[in-house]
This record gives C-alpha cells, structure tokens and sequence, in this order.
C-alpha cells in the first residue's frame, strides 16, 4: 500500500514536474516573447530618434527690380546646394542663359507658411532682377529655398536627415529591395528563398553581391541589438523580425529602414539613413538624386566603410555598377540606361560641406543667442529647425575680404574678425572669426574682448551733442595738453596719435581727425557719467570701473558689442538687440519661438544726426578718407581705432543699409605695425567694394538744419563769409554770437541781385 | 495701385476712430479700406508724377498676407510678413507705421510707440502719416501709464494743426 502510494504519488510527482518544467519554460519564453515584443513595440512607436536641430541660412527673396547680380545669383544657388544643369529638368537645379537663370525650385515649409516648388525664370539686367517668371506667368514675389549651413548634433553624434517613404525616390527604393531582399513584400520577416538566392547568386558571382538577411532582420539589427555574432543574438534577430512584422506594417518598416540604415562615417559623426547619406555624399537632397547616384546608395549599404566612395572610388564604382546591372536584369531600368548611368563618374563631393558647418563663427552666435530659450539636449534632439539672418552672399564676401587682406599684409600671426550686421533690422548678416573661416576653434568676433581705442569716440560726442544747449557740431573744443591725477596719485597724460597739439579745432572736426586731447577736454566737460550712461544706451555692457581713460578707449570690447554700439548710431538712435535667429520650428511645422524685430528709442534723432555727419566727415576728410580707395565717391561713415603701439587695428563703417565692424591683431597681444585707417579699415574697404551697398543718405529731422559757421571761432556766420562752413544744427540752437561779417553783403550775392533784377 | 497703402493707413486710422480706450484684441474688426488716406499721401507728394512712396508688388502682397494674419488675431506672423516687406523697401515709413499698428493691436505698446517714432524718423513731408502715427503714440503712451509722454505727443498732434 504505502509502496503502490508511494509509486502513484511518485509517478504524477515526475509527470508533474515535467509539466511544471514546460509551463515554467512556457512561460519563461512567453515572458521573453512578450519583453522582446516590448521593446519592439516602445522604440518603434516611440521618438525613434534623437535629430539634430537644422540650421537655415535667411531664404533669398527674389522681386521685380531687386538688387542682384548674377554672379550673386549663382553663389546664392550654390550655397542653397542648386546643381547647374542644362533644362534645370529636376527640383533643385538651374541653367544659365547668359543673364536669364531658369531655376527648378524645392517646395519648403517657413514658419510662415509652404513656398512651393516652382520652375522660375529670372532675368537679370544692369544688376537687378528685370523679369520674375513662375510657372512662365510674372509673379511678384518668390523665396527659394535656404541654404542649410549647419546642425546641433547630439553628445554621441548619430546623424540622420528624416525622410518619410512617400519622399523616397521610387527607385531606390527599387533599388534597395533588388540587391538587398527581393521578397521583401512577401515575407514575414525571414526569407528562406531569400537566403538562397543570395547563396545562389554570391556563388555564381563568386562573390558576396547580396546578403542573405532580410531587410527586416537588418533594421531589427540595428535598431534593437549589440553587434556581437553570437547565436543568440541571431535567434533574438530571428524573433523579433517576426514580432516587428506582426506589430507593423511593411511601409512602416521600410520606411524605418531607410532611415537607420547606417551609411558611413565623418569623423565621431556616424550617417545614418538615406536622408542624410544623400547631403554628405552628394550634398543635395535625396529627392535630387539621379540614378546613377541612387544606384550608389543602394550599393552602399552592403558595406559602407568597405565601399566608401571617398576613400576606394574603384570599389564603389563596381558596387555601382552591379546594382545598376541588377536594376537591369530586375527590368526595372533598361539596358540602356544602366549602361549611361555606368559612364557617369561617381559625383561625390569632397567631404566637408555636408559636415560640420561652413560658417562655424556664424553658428557660435545662433548657438549662443538659443541658449537664453533652450536646453542642448532639446537642440540636439528634437529635430528643430532653426532659421537664422545669415547671408551667405555677404558672408561669402566677408571671408574673402579678409582673406585677400591677410594675404597682402602676409604676417602669419596676424589675425581678423569681421561681424556684418544689416542697419535696418538688427540682422546678423556674417559673422568671421579668425583667418581660416572654416576652423570652428577659437572666435574672435564673439570671443576676443579687446581695448576699442577711437572707436569708443562717438558715444563722447553723443553725449555732448545731447546738450545742444552746450554743444554743436562747430562748437570750438580745445586740443591741448591734459595731465589728470586719479585717487592713487598716478598720473594720466593723454598724446595725440602723432603727439601734436591742435589749439581751437570744431568739435565736428576733432571727431572727424580723432584728436585725443580735445576729446578728453570734452568728455571731462560733459562728465564720465554721461559718456557712462550714453555706452549704456548704445547697448554697451558698461565697464567696472570708470577711469578718464575711458574717453579713449582704453576698455575692452568684443567686435560683436562694438556692432550693437554703432548699429544703433547707423539706425539714427534706434537701439535694436543685434539677431541672428529669427524663428524655431518644429519638423511637424510648428513655430516654437518668433524672434521678431524689436526697437527701442534711445536717443533723439538730432543728436544721432550730428555724430553721423562728425562720422561721414571721418570717412571723407578724417582719419577714414583711405576708405574711398575702396568705395569712391560712396558716401559712408565710419570710425578708425588703434589701441598702443598698434596692438589692435579697428573699423567700425556702415552706409544706409549695412554695417560692418572689422578687427585686426594678435592672439598674443603682440604689435601688429597696423594703424586702424591701414588695417582693419581695408578689410572693411575691400568688403564693402563687393557688396554695393546704398550710400549714406540721412533724412534730417524736423529740427535740424543747415547753417553757415565760422570755423575758427564756431560763431554763426554766412555763405560769403570766409572760413564759413555749412553744418547740420539743431535751429532752436544755434550759435548765440554772429561773426561780424554775416552783416556785411558779399560781393558776390550782390552780383547775383544785380543778376536777378536783370533777368527779371 | 494704392489700394495696400490705403488699407495699411485704413489700419492705423482704425485706432483713431475706435478712440483711446479700445482693447487691442477687438480694433481689427473695423479694418476697412478708409477712402482718401492714400490719396492724401500722394497730394503730400505731389502726385502727378511717379510716387516715390509707391509700394511695389512685392511689398504689397506682403503687407496684404500681414493685414490677413493681423485681422485674423496672429499678431506674429503679421509681424513676420512686415519684416519681409520692411527688407525690400527698408526706409517706408508706412511699413514701419504697420508694424506699429500690429504690436499695438497685440497690446504691446512699448514697441507700438517706438516703431512709430522709427516711422515719424522717416516721415518728413508726410504731415498726414506722421499724424496718426502721433495719435497711435500718445494712445500706446497713455495705456501703459505714460500720462506725461501722452501730453507730450498731444503737443505734437497740436502742432501739425489736429483740431482736439
């Protein structure tokens, strides 16, 4: 008994524990079959990806009658990554016809709505725009796409450009599934004939030309696994492959293909997806492409460091070749063209544009500017788009301005900076930051705070020339020696740059020829605070601690916060923060943040009218007058600064629509033998004689006009009189004392009374 | 060919009819083309030969998309549209009045007042602008507090012969 009990408990005992040990292992793969599904399901449902922020130089605009040449046309289209093509058949591409450019648009989404795609016709006559074509009917406005000029990446730097299925080229998607897995709409996610086909195909090849996993294994690859060839990671590949095609569809999955797939590699920065493989191979969109470019891509995916067309064109031209020739067999092109697509070369660019930006000093500032409204990780994550004022055209001519200076000054050691700021809405339109405008290192135009010498002048004068009362433009200062004494006992005696004395000069003229007595005397009279205050108001950070030696610059700046102070000067007292972001979007279109253009009134526009004549005299009669070797006859105004022994050689100069302050010096602070006039205001030459700015024309305001002064004694004197010079004033302020003359009738007005009454 | 520049005053003057007190949110709704403002300005400039105050296609299908957007209560994107005309034809007072008028109608007077000064700094010769953009200060002075600088605009308007 007890042993027939203790025979049928132990029999159920061992079919028991069997049955035990199948449901434990039945749950267990229940539990893993369910994890795994998890994990399908999270990473493909959820953010798949973390994206870069794109970065949009402004879009070109083009209009009836705009200013534009058609050398500048081309670097805009260039820039934008056009392709001059004959017919310009595909989007993002143009032909020249002399001077009519016929451009196939890309549509693109701006914050402020969709510019759509559109075949232009662009007639170009006497440098302006004579004839605006769309669709061959006259429009009045039309944007192009922007240039692209950089990207925020994420800390471990995997890249990709989105692309949804429905903008891939259909026939690299042809292409794609051909070489890489014929079945691909017919399985469930493991190809047996797929498999044997490659096995079949590599053995007539003698070769590997196809691979046996299919496209879903692959993407489960690289999305979900480590890269260890082990067994049970095959098996996991293997399950969730089937899980994947269970949960989703196949457009979903290729669609996720086509945007993991790894591509190559610059640098830390890995390239994944067809999206961004097409900008850094070819460095156009993936909607551009041509088939034998296409055929590349396709090709690549089997081994892109093996067939990097960078490295071993030869191998990737075969590759090329053998997809095209499978394209063929597959009858999803003829012969024929794969036989033309195969004499094409292979068209990659040479690596760099698609990379890290162009314009690294530019990005610095975007960079910057964003920080105050974002997190790093939002900007490296979520795919923003940002869109910023850069110009490339302007841009493009800063670089090669300082360039082509550098070159004729040949010192190794000299360095530059230039920063280009548009007067009229604060817009950053360049900014350079060292002498290889490439090297993303150190930026002297955001980083390099240094003494601003004579450029600090103008906010002197502002502030006299804010007590009309006290002050005008022909107001006699005296240039004489000065010797000040601060708290500590140490003495401060101030020299002209060639260690002259003026004696009585007009204050329009010690501005114009930057004497430092006359306008030490002058700011001393005004008061350091004022001068303080008016640095202040021209949106200067004020300096710690003032000292007289203020008045002469001896306080470091940036060349960025020199552009703010004269940008509100070139705007007539109109202080607007300097922008060089305009808006964020999301890829979804959604605008994040504006930054629109904001002004604020910081000074009366008569005495920002009288400084800018001081300045326009600077640059036709003063210390600047060189700067019509670059520019002629254009009327400009600008100031020089040149620190002790020539350390640092500054310009500041705008004309009526663009401002440009310019730098030159050492990185060690060393002597660089350039005066500002013979340096920095060069570079400044050499950059505005490519832009063709507008000439200074200042609209005075209501109560300002133009009087007869006599220049030795600043009193109010007359036409006829001698050493008379007509300056701007504010008329409720005119000199008090009348020069005796101004009573007496010249002869020559006599004459033209005797004149008038004859003709008369 | 005057119609933009007659809608954007027509804008500005809507301010002035709707008084000194109107919340900003609800001036877009008399946004209707006012007669004679455009002609004014063209007398101003003497208009038998070519207006040098003309606004270009460009410019006008802009300002047409920001009096859209305005009206239609998105005070940002009629901003937007304005700057992109404001690059075509930088130095346009009426331009910079508009802008004026949407940050006002947006309840930011700040920027209402300045943006119409900026337009009066362009103004000379434009009696008739330089009005409204007058009123528009002295309105934007007096919503956010500013009773001093409203009498101050007041004594402007005076000055350019507007009967209180």
């Amino acid at each position: 008994m007890a042993k027939k009990n203790s025979k049928t408990r132990r029999k159920p005992s061992w079919k028991r524990y069997l049955l035990a040990a199948l449901l434990l292992v039945t749950a267990a793969v229940l539990t893993y079959g369910a994890y795994l599904d998890w994990r399908v399901r999270v990473k493909f449902e959820g953010g798949r990806w973390a994206l870069p922020a794109r970065v949009f130089a402004r879009p070109l605009e083009l209009y009836q009658g705009q200013q534009l040449s058609a050398e500048q046309l081309e670097a805009e289209l260039a820039a934008a990554d056009y392709r001059r093509v004959t017919g310009a058949a595909s989007a993002g591409s143009y032909e020249r016809r002399g001077s009519r450019f016929l451009i196939n648009t890309r549509g693109f989404q701006f914050p402020d709505g969709i510019e759509p795609a559109h075949r232009l016709t662009v007639d170009i006559a006497g440098g302006r725009v004579s004839a605006l074509r769309a669709e061959n009917r006259a429009v009045d406005l039309v944007r192009l796409d922007p240039a692209l000029i950089g990207s925020i990446y994420p800390a471990h730097r995997e890249d990709r450009v989105l692309v949804r299925l429905d903008e891939v080229p259909a026939l690299l998607g042809a292409a794609v599934l051909a070489v890489e897995d014929r079945e691909f709409y017919h399985h469930h996610g493991l190809s047996w004939s797929g498999i044997a086909r490659a096995f079949v195909a590599n053995l007539q090849a003698g070769r590997v030309v196809q691979g046996g996993s299919t496209i879903t294994q692959q993407l489960v690859k690289n999305f979900y696994l480590s890269n260890e060839r082990t067994l049970w990671r095959k098996a996991n590949e293997a399950a969730m492959s089937l899980l994947l095609e269970a949960r989703f569809g196949k457009d979903e999955i290729l669609e996720a293909y086509f945007n993991e797939v790894y591509l190559g590699q610059d640098g830390n920065r890995s390239i994944h997806g067809f999206g961004l493989a097409s900008r850094f191979y070819f460095g156009r969109p993936l909607q551009d492409l041509r088939l034998h470019e296409v055929a590349l891509l396709a090709g690549l995916v089997k081994g892109p460091s093996y067939y990097d067309p960078r490295r071993y064109p030869d191998r990737a031209r075969g590759r090329r070749d053998v997809v095209l020739q499978v394209l063929a067999e597959v009858e999803i092109i003829t012969p024929e063209q794969a036989r033309a697509a195969m004499q094409r070369p292979l068209g990659v660019i040479p690596r760099g544009k698609s990379g890290d930006t162009p314009y690294p000093a530019f990005m610095d500032l975007v960079k910057k500017h964003l920080q105050r409204d974002y997190r790093s990780e939002d900007l490296s994550s979520e795919g923003l788009r940002i869109f910023t004022t850069l110009d490339p055209w302007v841009q493009q001519s800063a670089e090669r301005a300082l360039a082509t200076r550098l070159e004729h000054f040949g010192n190794k050691d000299l360095q530059g900076a230039v920063v280009t700021v548009s007067v009229d809405d604060g817009a950053v339109l360049g900014v350079v930051g060292g002498r290889d405008p490439r090297f993303p290192g150190f930026n002297r135009a955001l980083e390099a705070r240094r003494p601003v010498g004579s450029l600090i002048k103008p906010a002197v004068y502002l502030a006299a020339l804010e007590e009309p009362t006290r002050f005008g433009l022909g107001t006699i200062l005296q240039d004489e020696p000065i010797t000040l004494r601060d708290a500590g006992g140490r003495e401060w005696s101030p020299r002209n740059y060639n260690n002259e004395t003026y004696g009585p000069v007009p204050l329009w003229q010690a501005l114009a020829r930057s004497y430092n007595l006359s306008t030490v005397q002058l700011g001393l009279d005004v008061g350091l605070r004022r001068v303080v205050d008016v640095m202040k108001r021209l949106g200067l950070e004020p300096p710690g601690h003032i000292y007289p030696s203020l008045l002469l610059g001896a306080v470091p700046y940036t060349p960025l916060e020199m552009a703010q102070m004269y940008h509100t000067i070139a705007t007539g007292g109109f202080r607007s923060p300097l922008r060089s972001v305009r808006a964020v979007m999301t890829p979804q279109g959604e605008v994040l943040s504006r930054y629109p253009l904001t002004v604020n009134r910081a000074f009366e526009s008569e005495a920002v009218y009288l400084l800018r004549y001081g300045l326009a005299a600077a640059a036709r009669e003063g210390t600047a007058r060189s700067v019509a070797h670059w520019v002629g006859s254009l009327d400009v105004a600008g100031k020089t600064g040149t620190t002790d022994d020539t350390r640092d050689s500054w310009f500041a100069g705008f004309t009526d629509d663009i401002l440009a302050v310019t730098w030159l010096g050492r990185d060690d602070n060393g002597r660089s033998g350039l005066t500002g006039a013979s340096g920095a205001l060069t570079v400044w030459g050499e950059l505005f004689a490519r832009l063709e700015p507008r000439p200074l024309q200042p609209l005075p305001p209501e109560g300002v006009g133009t009087v007869w002064v006599e220049e030795q004694t600043g009193r109010l004197s007359a036409e006829h009189c001698r050493g008379a010079r007509a300056l701007p004033y504010v008329v409720a302020h005119l000199p008090k004392e009348n020069a005796p003359c101004i009573d007496e009738r010249g002869l020559i007005e006599r004459t033209g009374d005797w004149l008038r009454g004859i003709l008369n | 060919m005057q119609r933009p520049i007659l809608k954007l005053a027509g804008l500005a003057l809507v301010l002035v009819l709707s008084g000194c007190v109107t919340p900003p949110q609800r001036t877009g709704e008399g946004a209707a083309p006012v007669p004679g403002a455009a002609r004014e300005i063209e007398r101003e400039r003497g208009g038998e030969q070519a207006d040098p105050w003309a606004l270009p296609g460009a410019v006008r299908s802009l300002v047409q998309r920001a009096e859209a957007a305005s009206n239609a209560g998105d005070h940002a994107a009629a901003a937007a549209q304005l700057e992109r005309a404001l690059a075509i034809v930088p130095r346009h007072p009426v331009i910079w009045q508009n802008l004026a008028v949407v940050r006002y109608r947006e309840g930011n007077y700040q920027q209402a007042e300045s943006l119409a000064l900026r337009s009066n700094s362009l103004a000379k010769g434009l009696p008739a602008l330089q009005q409204r953009n007058w009123t528009l200060i002295e309105t934007a002075r007096r919503l956010s507090g500013d009773e001093a600088g409203a009498r101050k605009a007041a004594v402007e308007l005076e000055r350019l012969g507007v009967q209180r």
